[in-house]
């Protein structure tokens, strides 16, 4: 049972795996927006991955054929020092204007870079000459081995030469810069991020800087805003090539890419840039309180009530457990709400809520089981032999709890929404509450997050049911008893 | 006891009638009986949606899942395995946010989303359940006594096993037009839709209003769907067990 128990929780993972994909899209067509930021993006396969090589071509073009911006479109200016491999070796083929005009274009860039101002490039052919030279000079330094290097040299002895050298890559060294920020532990990384941070944030434009009394968690945070965004803009400062261009025909879509901040980023963000796990952790007590009730108070009521109503078949006692079983179901969370009126704003009441839904459907499973169990032979030879009712029912008891700990774990969905309605009326801070606002807003992220998370937990819970039930009868073993059925 | 029986089954078979009919006529007598907006008016105007709902998942959860879980129970390993991690994905999810990205996929659903939610659900309850009860009922003497006369595994199943599961699921049954309800109100409640003239959002709105008055109105509805099947199903499970008494 152990290998069985072992094998069922390693499919786990692929289960989960696949599973992501019909939901995700299903969520993403009834969400709007979600935490992807390129709507435009391909949901599953990116046939034609577009980094910065494309995007710097496609804006050669449009200032070739004189189109007017396209604020859509990412600018020269903004691809920036990625974006000159791909533009400056190019610059001799094209037409002297268009030429001009190009290099006009990437004057936001060498100011930036620091290596020339704008009185440089006052004319279009001083533009054009400009960059020329620039290109004959230091076209090898636009390589990533070089640059590799150059971040590290920044990031182990920072000084403001080693800076100028790295600015001077522009966005071509972003990837290194992003990189080299982690780990994050001690006062030396952090004094390295923001080093970094400064860097990234001076070629990009973004105000995600460390400051300089930042703690370890403070530096934590500013990092973690910079991957997070390098993940929905890395399309235009990397070009796809090789293997790389394989990749990204599955990460350069709205799945790779919530696949990416799931693996990376702790279950990702939600809408509002609040770390999906934090929200998670934040409302799980009190759900988790909430099921525990469920399931620790409501499952025990039901196991006395249900062996009571059998023991005491078609009598008074079973009649009131099957009446008020039935009154509970019909009446719903919503109708018990208003019945525990009285105890609003209390745990008290929300348990009890909790409780007595789990209890209504689960107490009649045990009557049922529990009359089945009355019938079998060595019951009715204890009862011959003068067994009492309390005796025969303490007895059978614990056959009934396989049943009941398979239960609990089947009305999980009933449960959760349970919660969540409970949480609402009780003015209780929990998942529900998170969870409701994220499927009005149509948060995509959260949904999927908490999704998985249910999945894995109770799929685990399923597998240590199962463990649970051989303990309270060793002769249970699935396959033997599959096998003993087809033989 | 046993002369009480008939009586008891003839009045849930009288009730199952009355909701028939109010399904029926409900929405049309509403405006005839009651002034607009009234819960008397509302419950009528629901009892259709609800009802017809309620019936579906009910029909589809019991057919499909007493199907599946037989076939899992005596067919290939395979089919058994689907099931496990079938039932291991549907069980995590939490109900309300399933309809509520159902909906948002397709806003037109309306109630359908949550008969559509609650039948798979349901399906695959009723599906392990079913097995686990074919599985344990497989070794009992009666069972191993129709094996040794040549009943194969289906006749075995159709034969001997049918009768006693058939309560247990019929039971499982009347809980479902609950959790249709429930659901229902349950959505309403977190505002997220089903604003419609149900008896779920009637129950809704009255517990949102605090009014006991409209709580118990479609509670009782809900109650008049539930008991009478929950009747039936023990007058099954009784006559499967009254037999197996006297062998």
């Amino acid at each position: 049972m152990l290998r069985e128990a072992l094998r069922r929780f390693l499919w786990l993972g692929p289960t989960l795996f696949g599973l992501t994909i019909p939901m995700f899209w299903l969520l993403a067509r009834s969400t709007d927006s979600g935490v992807i930021a390129s709507e435009r993006l391909p949901l599953f396969v990116n046939r034609a991955p577009r980094g910065v090589r494309e995007r710097a071509l496609d804006a050669l073009d449009r200032l070739g054929s004189g189109l007017p911006e396209d604020p859509s479109q990412p600018s020269l200016a903004y691809l920036g020092g990625a974006a000159l491999p791909h533009v400056l070796p190019r610059l001799d083929t094209l037409a002297p204007d268009v030429r001009g005009g190009v290099a006009l274009a990437l004057t936001p860039i060498a100011v930036r870079m620091g290596i020339g101002s704008p009185s440089d490039f006052e004319s279009k052919n001083a533009a054009v000459l400009f960059f020329s030279r620039f290109w004959q000079e230091h076209s090898i330094d636009f390589k990533p081995a070089v640059v590799r290097r150059a971040v590290r040299r920044f990031a182990e002895h920072p000084s403001s030469l080693r800076r100028a050298e790295v600015v001077e890559l522009d966005t071509f060294a972003l990837p290194d810069l992003i990189d080299g920020m982690r780990p994050l532990r001690s006062s030396e990384d952090v004094a390295r991020a923001r080093h970094l941070a400064e860097v990234a944030a001076h070629v990009t434009s973004l105000p995600w800087v460390v400051p300089a009394d930042a703690s370890p968690a403070g530096a934590r945070r500013i990092v973690r805003q910079w991957e997070i965004w390098w993940i929905d803009h890395r399309h235009d400062y990397v070009a796809f090539t090789g293997t790389g261009r394989l990749a990204a025909t599955l990460l350069e879509t709205r799945y790779g890419r919530w696949l990416e901040q799931m693996a990376r980023r702790g279950l990702g963000t939600l809408k509002d840039g609040r770390p999906v796990l934090t929200a998670l952790a934040r409302g799980a007590p009190t759900t988790l309180s909430l099921l525990g009730a469920a399931w620790f108070i409501g499952y025990p009521l039901a196991l006395l009530a249900g062996l009571v109503a059998s023991l005491r078949y078609r009598g008074a006692a079973d009649l009131a457990v099957l009446a008020a079983a039935l009154a509970v179901a019909a009446a719903g969370t919503v109708g018990l709400v208003l019945f525990v009126g009285g105890l609003r704003g209390s745990v008290l009441g929300a348990a009890l809520v909790m409780a007595l839904g789990a209890a209504a459907e689960a107490s009649l499973s045990v009557r049922a089981a529990h009359l089945r169990l009355l019938e079998l032979p060595d019951v009715r030879t204890a009862r011959a032999f003068g067994a009492s009712p309390s005796r025969i029912a303490f007895r059978n008891a614990k056959r009934v709890v396989p049943l009941l700990v398979a239960e609990s774990l089947a009305d999980f969905p009933g449960f959760a929404t349970a919660a969540f309605v409970v949480e609402r009326a009780f003015s209780l801070h929990g998942l529900g509450e998170v969870t409701i606002v994220a499927a009005r807003s149509g948060d995509l992220g959260f949904l999927m997050a908490l999704a998985l998370v249910s999945v894995l937990a109770v799929g685990a819970a399923q597998i240590f049911a199962d463990l649970i039930l051989v303990a309270f009868d060793p002769r249970v073993t699935l396959r033997a008893t599959r096998e003993r059925v087809r033989s | 006891m046993t002369s009480k029986r008939p009586a008891a089954l003839t009045g849930s078979y009288v009730l199952l009638g009355v909701l028939v009919v109010l399904a029926l006529l409900g929405p049309s007598l509403a405006p005839r009986l009651f002034a607009d907006a009234t819960t008397g008016a509302r419950f009528l105007a629901g009892a259709r949606g609800t009802v017809v709902a309620a019936t579906l998942v009910m029909a589809f959860a019991t057919g499909i899942g007493l199907l599946t879980g037989a076939l899992a129970a005596l067919g290939s390993p395979f089919v058994d395995t689907l099931l496990s991690r079938a039932v291991e994905i549907a069980g995590a999810l939490p109900s309300l946010i399933v309809v509520v990205v159902l909906r948002a996929a397709a806003p037109a659903l309306g109630l359908v989303a949550i008969g559509a939610v609650l039948a798979v659900l349901r399906t695959l309850g009723n599906a392990k359940t079913v097995r686990a009860s074919v599985l344990d009922l497989s070794r009992e003497d009666f069972a191993l006594a129709a094996r040794a006369l040549g009943s194969g595994r289906f006749r075995l199943f159709r034969t001997h096993v049918l009768p006693h599961v058939v309560g247990p699921v019929l039971s499982n049954a009347a809980f479902t037009a609950a959790a249709v309800v429930a659901l229902d109100a349950a959505l309403s409640f977190c505002g997220l839709g089903g604003h419609g003239d149900t008896w779920g959002a009637l129950l809704a709105d009255a517990a949102h209003a605090r009014s006991a008055g409209g709580v118990i109105v479609p509670t009782l509805g809900v109650l008049a769907i539930v008991a009478p099947l929950q009747v039936i199903a023990e007058h099954l499970s009784a006559r499967v067990s009254a037999g197996r008494r006297f062998v």
